[in-house]
């Protein structure tokens, strides 16, 4: 596979990802923000990090990058995008994810090892993981995500809709 | 002209920051505080004297950029 790895100014663990793709025998390569194209691309990667110094909001100013016009049109039509971190919130701000992200309620920095349930098995992303089990995962997180509920989406900005394939995991 | 825009929490979105900062009131020894809502606010010097034209500008810009209307709340005063 050809993976597509998103560059912002302070991003962070972006090389880490061409790493781990290279790692695993797949090609690599990394795409830089004012880039309006993703090229040939079967999957594309939004790292983490501090994108725009996470002001305003963390990803707001990102989502306007040239780049995510790309992005939207490659998850549109079915793409793969996985958000890590700051590349969730950024997918969130950009309307390819629903919801928003707020604090952490004790306002604490959570790191610490967790159970997810896989609650579906019907994506790219968890296809291999049998459904309802449990799998450890580390986590680290400053903000958790909300989702919307009806009243709130009604007065929200109209946003992408978001293709089934896209995945995400919560972080920092 | 100058914009000022105020961004805070909505009143249905858990605010930490701001029961945090309540806490720390009440801690101090202040009393009678309702509650406390933490938030942004934004300055704008601007060119020109439409105002109305800012106005409806920085409306949009309000609403798709600057605050999350999901989660927040603006006000926008044009003077």
């Amino acid at each position: 596979m050809n993976f597509s790895v998103l560059q912002f100014p302070a991003s962070n663990c972006d090389q880490d990802a061409v790493h781990a793709i290279r790692h695993l025998g797949h090609s690599a390569r990394l795409v830089w923000h004012k880039d309006a194209t993703l090229g040939d691309t079967d999957c594309v990667i939004v790292p983490g990090g501090f994108s725009y110094g996470d002001y305003l909001r963390c990803g707001a100013i990102a989502r306007f990058s040239p780049v995510m016009q790309a992005v939207k049109q490659f998850a549109d039509n079915g793409g793969l995008v996985l958000g890590i971190c700051n590349g969730f919130q950024v997918l969130t701000e950009a309307g390819l994810l629903p919801g928003a992200l707020i604090r952490n309620r004790d306002l604490q920095f959570h790191c610490e090892n967790i159970l997810l349930k896989t609650a579906t098995n019907d994506s790219p992303f968890t296809a291999r993981f049998r459904r309802g089990k449990f799998s450890a995962c580390p986590s680290l997180t400053v903000k958790a995500a909300i989702l919307p509920t009806k009243k709130h989406s009604q007065s929200s900005r109209p946003t992408t809709k978001s293709s089934g394939n896209t995945a995400t995991r919560p972080e920092t | 002209m100058k914009a000022k825009i105020i961004i805070t929490p909505k009143k249905a979105v858990v605010d930490p920051q701001g029961i945090t900062v309540l806490k720390a009131l009440e801690h101090m020894g202040h009393t009678g505080i309702k509650a406390v809502h933490v938030g942004k606010f934004l300055e704008i010097e601007l060119d020109g004297t439409d105002k109305e034209a800012a106005r409806q500008a920085l409306d949009s810009a309000c609403h798709k950029f600057l605050s999350n209307p999901l989660i927040e709340d603006y006000k926008l005063e044009i003077e």
